[in-house]
Parts: C-alpha cells; structure tokens; sequence
C-alpha cells in the first residue's frame, strides 16, 4: 500500500537527481507530480466519503488541499526554470520546502493509522507551517490559482462568503 | 512613544479581504468597518519611531479561534449540507481557501504591525485579581445595558427627535442617573486578560502613562445608550449619543484608553510627531 511519505519521497528524490545532474528533466517532473497530486485528490474524496466527524475530514481535506496546490505551483516552477535554463536553483528551491511536505506527510500516515484528535492537530499545525514556508519561497502566489477548477457558480460562492462574514459580525457583536 | 494595543475585534475585521477575479466575475467583500481598521495599521506603518503597536498572543489565538469557528460552522449550516459529492468537493475546497487565506492575513498582520513585548504571567494573573476583578465587582451593580423607557414615551406620538429631547430629559431627571453607566455586560475572562496587559504594558513599557486600546467591543469603548421597552414587546432603540465614562473610568484607574480605530485616528490626527 502506497503511503503519503512513500509518495513524498519519490518527489524528493527526483528533485535531489535534478540537483545532482544540475539538469531538469520537465517530462519526467510532470510525470512524477501529476501521479501525486492524483493520489493526493484521490484521497480528498476518500475523505469526504469516510465516516469521520466532518471537523477532522476538513483538517484532512485542507491539508490535503495546500500538498496540491503546492504541488501545482513547483510543477509550473520547474517547467518554467527547463524553458529558462535556471538549473538547478529551482529544484534546491523546491527542495527547500521538502521538509515541511514530509512532516505532514508522515501526520496523514499517522492520522490514517490512529484517527484521533491529536494527530488531528499536529495535521492542522504542519498544514500552516508549510503554508507559511511556500509563501516564503514565494509559492501560493495568488488566490485566482488557488480557486482553480472549482466547481461551483459566482452566486454559490458569494453566498459562502457572505455566511462567513455574518459568522464573524456575530462574534464581533457591532453595533450590538 | 505611543502605544497602540490593538483587540482582536480590529484584527478580525481586517482578516477578511476576498479579492477574486473568477471566469464568471470579480468577486469583492470585505467587513464593515475593514477601512477604519486598516487605516490605523496604515498610521502605525508610517510612523514606526513613535508608535509601538502591540498584538499580544492572547490576542493572536483569540483571533485565529474566532475565524476557525466562523468557518467551521459553516459545515454546520444546513444551506451547505450537499449530498453530490462533487459539489461538497467544491464547498470544502473554499472552506479551506477561505480559512487559509483569513489565516494567512492574521499572521502577516501580527508579523508586518505588531512588536511582541514581553509579559509577566503571574503579574497579569495578580492584575485580574486584585484590580479588575476587584473594580467590577463594586462598579457592576451601577451598570445598566438598557435604559428601561418610562412607558410615556413609547406611547407618544411625534418625532424621534422630541422623543430624543424628552429621552435626554428624562435621564436628566433619574435621582441616580449621574451613578447609571452604560455597558454591555461584565467582560468576559478573555476581555479581563486583554485589560490586564494593557494594563502591564503601561505600568512596565510607558512609565504608567496611557496607551490606547484600539478595539470595536463595547467592553473596551464608549457605549451606545440604547431604550428598551417593556410594555408590549421587546422595542429597543439605539440613540447617536455615545456614553464615554465606562471607558474614562478604565482611564483614570488603570492608564488605557479605548476606542473604535477611527476615532483614534482622529486623536492621532492630532498629535505632532517629530
């Protein structure tokens, strides 16, 4: 059975063969990401479907959600650096960020095994470190990419947002 | 060197921003009172060397805990129950981009603005409860969230602003009235810790001079007088006239003064930095 760190791994290690032969093979990245990030989606519908109360699918989803999308950006990243001839700066670049992916990685095993509350939020805590680090090394760049391929009406969204704004007037009591 | 506390009701204000240009249209929304909010992080930016803005970790986690509950209940909300499933992937996909993205602004906020000073644990707990503590208690049972309208009043016919004028009369008249102060009830616990490290950083940062306390909670501020009838059902009216002498009272006791982002722009309006 395929973990989330095996799958990490094999990202890791092609990035650490980029560096070493100071080349990047843009086939071989996009081969290796589209199958993770596949894996990664796959998941997020096994977790939406699962038996889990829904405030621990959300957690497991979101983090689920930034592997993807950070995913998506290095993917572009490294075609771009191919295209540029930037090598292997970005792939170090990309490496950089590895860490953060591999310890949130290793919560989603753990989370997978145990499903309790504690690695629950060792989940939520290495989600927003990697957040952090990819808006660091400039990744996440835009909310426009982040909101990619989502499936739902100008309408359905504005109303979300509203509900969330109404949540947050009812705890700020203004003018109450 | 001013100090400028700032309560998670502004930081909360200025975390939603949603700015997104989609295939069907842009999408803009943002909170009520967000440009007063960010306007005084403006004034803070360009005027680093006299203005220390302060954002304490009781604040952060407040903050952080008030967006996570404002998005989690959205699951909650019976409007977002989906059984397709590809639809609830799209609902949670915002969820997470929504939460993320208020996150993200919080932190960016606390890192860009705010100087974290260092507090003394155990001198805030004794502030909680040999001062404020201490303060409530004897100044709660002259508190009143409403002012119960004599009966008179609702029953009249004319204008708001008679009745206004008859109002203002009539609390003129209460033997007590100068005693009656307004206030939304006793701050909760959070609200007390916010207080006491206000407190704190006057006494150990600004020699026990005033700092501000920039907030839009009615436990910190000025409150609105409000009418409340109970004649028929529950009828209550909200007047312009703000009463100000809860919060002078935190003033002349513990060294804060808090109120609403734009009225401390207007006092830092006026106030010559060199």
């Amino acid at each position: 059975m395929t973990t989330y760190l095996m799958q990490t791994n094999g990202i890791k290690d092609l990035l650490v063969s980029f560096t070493e032969t100071r080349k990047i093979d843009s086939r071989k990245s996009d081969q290796t990401i589209i199958a993770y990030i596949g894996f990664l989606t796959k998941k997020q519908f096994e977790v939406l479907n699962s038996p889990i109360p829904e405030d621990m699918q959300s957690v497991v989803f979101n983090a689920l959600r930034n592997l993807i999308v950070i995913m998506k950006d290095m993917q572009n990243e490294l075609k771009l650096a191919f295209e540029r001839h930037e090598n292997p700066t970005t792939a170090e670049k990309c490496l950089q960020i590895m860490p953060f992916i591999s310890d949130l990685s290793n919560d989603l095993d753990q989370f997978v095994k145990l499903r309790n509350g504690k690695i629950i939020d060792s989940v939520y805590k290495n989600t927003r470190i990697l957040r952090r680090k990819a808006r660091n090394f400039s990744f996440l760049k835009s909310i426009e990419q982040e909101m990619e391929g989502i499936n739902l009406t100008k309408k359905e969204i504005e109303d979300v947002i509203n509900k969330y704004n109404s949540n947050l007037e009812a705890f700020l009591l203004i003018d109450k | 060197m001013e100090f400028i506390i700032i309560d998670s009701s502004v930081i909360i204000t200025t975390c939603l921003l949603w700015k997104n240009e989609g295939t069907d249209g842009k999408i803009f929304l943002r909170q009520r009172r967000f440009a007063e909010c960010e306007a005084l992080f403006e004034l803070v930016k360009n005027n680093k060397k006299n203005i220390v803005c302060v954002i304490t970790k009781t604040v952060e986690t407040e903050a952080t805990t008030a967006l996570k509950k404002a998005v989690d209940s959205l699951i909650k909300d019976n409007n977002f129950k989906i059984s397709d499933i590809l639809k609830k992937y799209g609902y949670e996909t915002l969820k997470s981009i929504i939460l993320d993205q208020s996150l993200d602004r919080l932190e960016d906020t606390v890192e860009e603005y705010s100087t974290r000073l260092p507090l003394d644990k155990a001198i805030i707990e004794e502030i909680i409860n040999k001062e404020i503590e201490v303060f409530f208690k004897k100044i709660m049972p002259n508190t009143v969230r409403y002012f119960n309208a004599p009966s008179v009043i609702k029953k009249m016919k004319g204008s708001i602003d008679g009745k206004k004028e008859i109002l203002s009369k009539s609390l003129d008249s209460i033997p007590f009235g100068d005693k009656i102060l307004y206030l939304k009830g006793e701050p909760l616990e959070k609200d007390k810790r916010i207080m006491a490290e206000a407190i704190y950083i006057s006494r150990n940062n600004n020699d026990g001079k005033r700092v501000y306390l920039a907030s839009l909670d009615y436990h910190f501020i000025p409150n609105p007088i409000q009418i409340e009838s109970r004649l028929s059902e529950l009828c209550t009216k909200s007047y312009d006239h703000l009463d100000s002498r809860m919060r002078d009272l935190f003033e002349k006791n513990f060294n804060f003064f808090g109120d609403k982002p734009k009225e401390l722009l207007l006092i830092f309006s006026k106030i010559r930095f060199s």
